[in-house]
């Protein structure tokens, strides 16, 4: 089965929704800084903006690792204004709302519903050379956790830094020696 | 000194397939080589360690054990113990001649292969290694003290104790410590350790995860 763990972000260029302007987004913006893309299914529904609002509460902690998030969703970015102008949560997000109208960054993802022209609620998480390090899709009625979210850029940033031959560990004074577990071949 | 008797020579960390790959590897040793280590008897863990050692030395010529008492030997806990931290253990050649290769906590799980290849460096063959890294580590002409924060549950510290031990065995400037940071929660509150293998050089220089003994070497040559 095909996955997107290590594979670059493709180029690509959309029109945004930020803080109040329209603006082209491409692929070069993912460059030099770790991104997120946070797809959901449509404008003007109700999951979503408790999601959407739930990250916008968290960008200010995503800000600091050094990290840009982008909602996408297949509406045009003046529906995105529309839909900032129509509601208080989705008025306070400080991220840019990508337009996918043309569905190319879906397809790319692969969270596509053609039929419904939507997509699943997949989140990507880039490095700064625009390669993708983590990634999740929910079915559509499934919410996400910006909290959680938080926690797999820092251990994907962590990773980055110090190499993954690290192990997480969990202290209990009073634990009995582990046996010895003796590998030795290979070693002499 | 501890009297004969005291500490049981037959560990229960122990079986009788690892104590035939203990002799395996002791078999291979040309030199004598002293482990020696400091027994309080009131602490389980250090007389858990002695044990270790005492069954240990039952299998080959060549690996001698001492115990000694707290207070016994004091240049021993000056080497070895970091201001007070028991169980500790340290390699020796003839004379005592400290290797400065050292164990804080009981080297069980993985880490019984960093001592068994810690010994094997020390007074055997030793594993292949390239004369331009043996050179670069014996040019290191500045103390260094290297500290390797481990759980005996983790596969990624053993390879980085061995490296560090490995160094200090060809550089007397040169001290690797391994530290079971389970036992020690002063460390783990000073360090704020949550991962491991964490490596800390000179109390100042932190380098996290497993490395190769290259990238160890780079990072001191950067640092130090």
């Amino acid at each position: 089965m095909n996955h997107f763990i290590e594979k670059k972000v493709e180029p690509f260029c959309v029109q945004a929704y930020h803080n109040g302007e329209f603006k082209e987004i491409t692929e070069k913006n993912l460059l030099g800084k770790w991104s997120i893309f946070f797809f959901y299914p449509a404008d003007f529904t109700f999951v979503c903006p408790t999601e959407l609002g739930d990250l916008a509460d968290h960008y200010e902690e995503f800000q600091k690792l050094g990290c840009e998030i982008y909602s996408v969703s297949t509406d045009s970015h003046f529906v995105h204004k529309a839909w900032a102008d129509a509601s208080d949560t989705i008025k306070k997000i400080r991220y840019p709302m990508l337009s996918d109208c043309a569905w190319n960054l879906s397809k790319q993802f692969g969270v596509l519903l053609p039929e419904e022209g939507q997509a699943l609620r997949g989140t990507f998480i880039a490095d700064p050379q625009g390669v993708i390090q983590a990634y999740e899709i929910h079915n559509l009625g499934i919410g996400r956790n910006a909290a959680e979210l938080l926690r797999k850029l820092q251990a994907a940033q962590f990773v980055a830094e110090h190499g993954d031959e690290v192990c997480p560990a969990k202290w209990q004074p009073g634990a009995e020696t582990l046996k010895p577990s003796l590998d030795l071949v290979g070693m002499l | 000194m501890i009297a004969p008797g005291t500490i049981p020579e037959v560990s229960p960390l122990l079986d009788e397939d690892m104590r035939k790959q203990i002799g395996d590897v002791f078999s291979k040793l040309h030199q004598d080589v002293w482990l020696l280590t400091i027994v309080d008897l009131k602490d389980e863990k250090c007389v858990e360690l002695a044990s270790l050692l005492k069954d240990m030395e039952r299998q080959g010529e060549k690996v001698h054990v001492e115990l000694y008492e707290p207070g016994e030997n004091l240049s021993l806990e000056e080497d070895l113990t970091d201001g007070g931290h028991l169980p500790a253990l340290g390699i020796y050649r003839e004379g005592h001649v400290y290797t400065g290769q050292s164990f804080l906590g009981v080297p069980g799980g993985k880490e019984l292969n960093s001592l068994l290849i810690a010994l094997y460096n020390t007074a055997g063959t030793g594993q292949a290694m390239e004369d331009q890294v043996k050179k670069r580590i014996q040019a290191i002409d500045k103390p260094v003290n290297i500290e390797v924060f481990v759980s005996l549950a983790c596969h990624h510290c053993a390879q980085m104790v061995i490296s560090c031990l490995r160094m200090a065995a060809l550089n007397p400037g040169i001290r690797a410590q391994m530290v079971d940071a389970n036992l020690f929660p002063d460390y783990v509150k000073k360090y704020g350790i949550e991962r491991v293998p964490m490596t800390v050089i000179n109390d100042a220089h932190t380098l996290m995860g497993g490395k190769s003994l290259e990238e160890v070497l780079d990072f001191i040559e950067k640092t130090v």
